[in-house]
């Protein structure tokens, strides 16, 4: 098991270099001078060079890897082009929505996803399953943003029963949920579908083995076989995949943010690319890839405990 | 006579897959008595797998029972209610599988799922600590040393042989009147194998507990059974005691099959098998299922399914003991007995 | 949603199905359509390439002809689909963009396949560090959710199809990277390799011989799957802003051009949004059943297991 663990960080640590280096070299790939393509060309000169000094885009390229790196290290994801703010303050500020909108999101997929899931299972063949299975290949193909458009034409414009835009603060709770509601629902949607498909079938699997059929055969009862044996076995393998899943939702979480003018960090990093501010940009999607990364690690360490055979087999 | 424990008339059970629907089982009749041991033996494939669970009625989604009865204890299986069938299964009748492995749900412990099958037929709640010390009870019964701390442990923390115990351990929870193994022995080792045996026959011979066998082994049920049915292609062909079986057997196939067993006697001669393959059961023949492999198929074996005749103490299906059939058209064999009819 | 082996993952080589190429393909067909759901498949992406191919016959007028007067209508004879904020008709905008969503699609997931095999080819063939450097690589753009990736990247390369193509190439390769490593893999330590390498075959012949046939089923699936992701992360891109520049009918412009008048009317977001969920189902049932058909005949054995 230790020795898995040491490998997989090894692993992730050369990904994460190989991630930050890509995206410090990224600006190289303007076409044209980046500093004055966002200072416009009546900047005077010496804040261009000032900037780029800033930058660090006066230096060599490997250089500019090394500084993004160490600086990273340390927090300092650079500032702002424009207003000169930091840049790791400016995504401190934007996560905590696009975390909360992940989360809410996740929470009812889980909610709806997992017992229809489970439903379709038990059914098999029947008219809910058959529904269910197209039902659900029309959601998880769903991109988000068609689900977050046309959520907003129904809940919003048609019925204005819904706010359409804006965050709501935090110190308003019920505000904040009113806000959070359809695009909390909108991410949601794909994953309902992804999850109940994955729960189904994991399910069916699972009800298929030998042990279920040892256990209906002790006479114990079918809401126990199904919710406690089957289950647990079932889960196991949909544990693996919320970690891939996570990067659809955090994709998805730009649109839903741009549709519904919700902040965070999707709209953070859409706002700068509008505003070619690429340090937030790079800032921005740096972090998006660790979340990504680290949370496929957690879950994967996860994945690995709970499932007692794997724990042993390492 | 008094009534048997079970009885199986007529069982016909049929599989739904994309391929087409397989009669996995046809007309199967046979009968088990109280404290009896019988077996079940055929190659794979003969539908003796489908017949433990059937018993149960337990079958996959794609699997229906399509007609015959199972009584047991008198009691039509058909007509109880799903909670009535939930009474019976781990009371009246308990099953063992397999490969304990796969018998035994992996991510629990040894001692949740006894408990939890303890708690499946009690009458009154008991606490927590009654159950686990019953649990315990049960394990060292079966012969699995230091019960206590290994209650705790997860399936794949023990050996096959152990872990085998701690699914009859389970079986026996409730005293059941039949218990049913379906392979029980063979994913084990010869050594474990005769442990189990030796199991098995014990809790016969103490708790009058019947067995229904089911096994490819014919070592296994010479050594266990009072009486074999012998199957194939989803048909019982032969059923009698065990030493008309073994001694005098009747129907084509058996014989087959104890000649194709490897013995020292036969050092030096060529191993006898059975030429042909089973019948693929989306394309079963029209007539006896084994005439295209057997030694002595008449035109009659081929046009019709010979009926089940009553033969010296045995059943058997066989045109070779049909009376009904013109001596011309009749199969032959040096080796049959002349049939006393019924 | 891709379909990709994971590391670790066995990848079973089996010899290849008897039967010329074109009888297989006929078989395959034939089992396609006997599925309700690879029937509805089919049709849509026929539909759709007809739609692609015949787009100026097919489509009532031009996708670029204005006529203020006639703006922000909903479907009527005379536009079965309404018009958009500049009096283009939204059916012939949806038709033609139709041919910029298989446009950028079909060129993406070729690009996302060349270059995947052959990383995974060279990766599993040749083990060791090369193997552990391109799985970093893989890993490292598997890291990126897909349209932020592609976001990143347009944002400095700059919005145009070519490098919309380009772009969405690269965030699908490593799925391909990943089967064709995995089949390699499996392949160099097949019984049947060793024999034939042992006898002085090719690697050549090998590839040919015993990866081609592995490969073609898994790949066929994760191209299916490929389509309409890539469809759907050009719209979204479309839609930011950064897809096929304008006048262009991406249908993801038509969405984003609709959130901007979507108070006053909702049409080109439906039009739009029905195109999209139309392709992408349709692909998506196409894969599914392609998956359920030739994936390890589970499909066969899954009902009816003897036990």
């Amino acid at each position: 098991m230790l020795d898995y663990a040491l490998r997989r960080l090894v692993m992730t640590f050369f990904v994460v270099l190989l991630i930050m280096a890509f995206l410090a070299l990224l600006i190289q790939l303007v076409p044209g001078d980046p500093v004055r393509l966002v200072l416009g060309a009546k900047a005077p000169e010496s804040v261009v060079q000032s900037v780029r000094h800033d930058m660090y885009l006066d230096k060599p390229v490997p250089a500019q890897v090394y500084y993004f790196f160490t600086n990273a290290l340390h927090g300092d994801l650079g500032v702002d082009f424009q207003s000169q703010r930091s840049v790791t303050s400016l995504i401190w500020t934007a996560l905590p929505h696009t975390a909360i909108l992940a989360l809410a999101s996740l929470a009812l997929a889980g909610l709806l996803g997992i017992p229809l899931g489970v439903y379709a299972a038990t059914h098999p063949g029947g008219w809910l399953d058959r529904v269910t299975a197209v039902a659900t290949i029309s959601l998880i193909t769903m991109p988000a943003y068609v689900a977050g458009l046309l959520l907003l034409l129904v809940f919003s414009v048609h019925w204005s029963i819904m706010p359409a835009t804006g965050t709501g603060s935090l110190s308003d709770p019920g505000d904040y949920l009113k806000h959070l509601a359809l695009p909390a629902i909108a991410l949601a949607v794909t994953w309902i579908g992804y999850l109940a498909r994955l729960v189904r079938t994991s399910m069916l699997e699972v009800l298929n083995e030998r042990y279920i059929l040892a256990a209906r055969s002790q006479g114990i009862r079918e809401r126990l076989v199904v919710y406690k044996y089957a289950l647990r076995n079932a889960v196991i393998p949909t544990i693996a995949v919320v970690g891939v899943g996570l990067g659809t939702l955090l994709g998805g979480a730009i649109f839903v943010e741009v549709i519904f003018a919700r902040a965070g960090l999707g709209m953070l990093i859409y706002n700068s690319i509008q505003t070619r501010n690429y340090p937030v940009v790079r800032g921005g999607v740096l972090v998006v890839a660790l979340l990504f990364v680290a949370v496929n690690l957690l879950t994967d360490f996860v994945y690995h405990m709970v499932d007692p055979r794997i724990r042993v087999a390492s | 006579m008094s009534e048997p424990l079970l009885t199986v008339d007529g069982l016909e059970v049929v599989y739904h897959t994309d391929a087409g629907t397989l009669p996995a089982l046809s007309d199967v009749c046979f009968e088990v008595r109280e404290g009896q041991i019988v077996g079940v033996v055929g190659e794979s494939g003969c539908g003796k797998s489908t017949l433990g669970a059937a018993l149960l009625r337990l079958l996959s989604p794609n699997g229906e029972i399509v007609g015959g009865r199972v009584m047991f204890a008198g009691r039509d299986l058909a007509s109880l209610s799903a909670g009535e069938l939930r009474t019976l299964r781990g009371q009246g009748v308990a099953m063992i599988f397999q490969d304990p492995l796969t018998s035994l749900n992996p991510t629990f412990t040894v001692g949740q799922q006894i408990m939890d099958a303890q708690r499946a037929h009690q009458q009154s709640r008991a606490s927590k600590d009654v159950l686990r010390r019953r649990a315990i009870d049960a394990l060292t019964r079966v012969g699995i040393p230091d019960a206590a701390r290994r209650i705790g442990n997860h399936p794949h923390e023990f050996s096959g042989g152990m872990r085998q115990r701690i699914m009859i351990a389970i079986a026996l929870l409730h005293e059941p009147s039949l218990l049913i193994a379906d392979e029980a022995t063979s994913a084990l080792d010869v050594t474990l194998e005769a442990q189990i045996l030796k199991l098995l026959k014990e809790i016969n011979a103490v708790h009058g507990t019947a067995i229904l066998l089911i096994s490819h082994n014919l070592g296994v049920i010479a050594e266990v059974c009072e009486r074999v049915v012998v199957m194939y292609a989803g048909r019982a062909v032969e059923e009698g005691d065990v030493y008309s079986i073994f001694d005098r057997p009747l129907h084509p196939y058996t014989r087959a099959l104890l000649a194709a067993v490897p013995s020292p006697q036969h050092r030096g001669t060529t191993l006898a098998a059975i030429p042909g393959r089973v019948p693929s059961l989306l394309a079963l023949p029209p007539g006896c299922k084994y005439a295209d492999r057997c030694d002595h198929a008449a035109a009659v074996c081929v046009a019709r399914e010979p009926g089940r005749l009553d033969v010296a103490g045995s059943r058997v299906s066989c045109f070779l003991y049909d009376d009904s059939v013109p001596e011309a058209e009749k199969p032959r064999a040096d080796w049959a007995i002349e049939p006393v009819s019924t | 949603m891709a379909v990709a082996l994971q590391d670790g993952e066995a990848a079973v080589v089996r010899a290849p199905a008897a039967g010329g190429t074109l009888t297989r393909l006929g078989r395959l067909i034939r089992e396609v359509t006997r599925r309700p759901a690879g029937l509805f498949g089919l049709l849509v992406v026929c539909l759709l390439f007809v739609v692609v191919v015949a787009a100026p016959v097919v489509a009532p007028y031009s996708p670029y002809d204005q006529s203020i007067v006639e703006r922000l209508q909903g479907p009527s004879l005379k536009h079965l689909l309404g018009t958009d904020e500049l009096g283009r008709d939204l059916l012939s905008r949806v038709i033609f963009g139709a041919r910029i969503a298989l446009g950028v699609a079909i060129p993406a997931v070729l690009i996302a396949m060349f270059v995947g095999m052959l990383t995974g080819l060279i990766s599993g063939y040749m083990g060791r560090s090369v193997d552990q450097v391109a799985i970093v690589g893989m890993d490292a753009i598997q890291a990126f959710p897909a349209v932020i990736l592609a976001l990143a990247l347009l944002a400095v390369l700059g919005p145009s199809l070519r490098n919309v193509v380009i772009v969405i190439g690269v965030a699908l390769a490593p799925g391909y990277a990943r089967v064709v490593r995995a089949m390699t893999r499996a392949a160099k330590q097949n019984q049947y390799v060793e024999a034939e390498v042992s006898l002085g075959a090719g690697t050549t012949r090998i590839a040919v011989h015993h990866l081609l046939p592995n490969i073609a089923a898994p790949l066929f699936i994760l191209i299916a799957m490929d389509i309409p992701s890539a469809i759907a992360i050009e719209a979204g891109l479309a839609f930011l802003g950064l897809g096929v520049p304008p006048p262009s009918p991406s249908w993801g412009a038509l969405l984003s051009d609709g959130f901007r008048y979507v108070l006053i009317s909702p049409w080109a977001i439906i039009a739009a949004s029905a195109a999209l969920m139309l392709t992408t189902l349709g692909f998506a049932m196409l894969g599914e059943t392609l998956r359920d058909v030739l994936d390890p005949k589970l499909s066969g054995t899954r009902r009816w297991k003897k036990r």
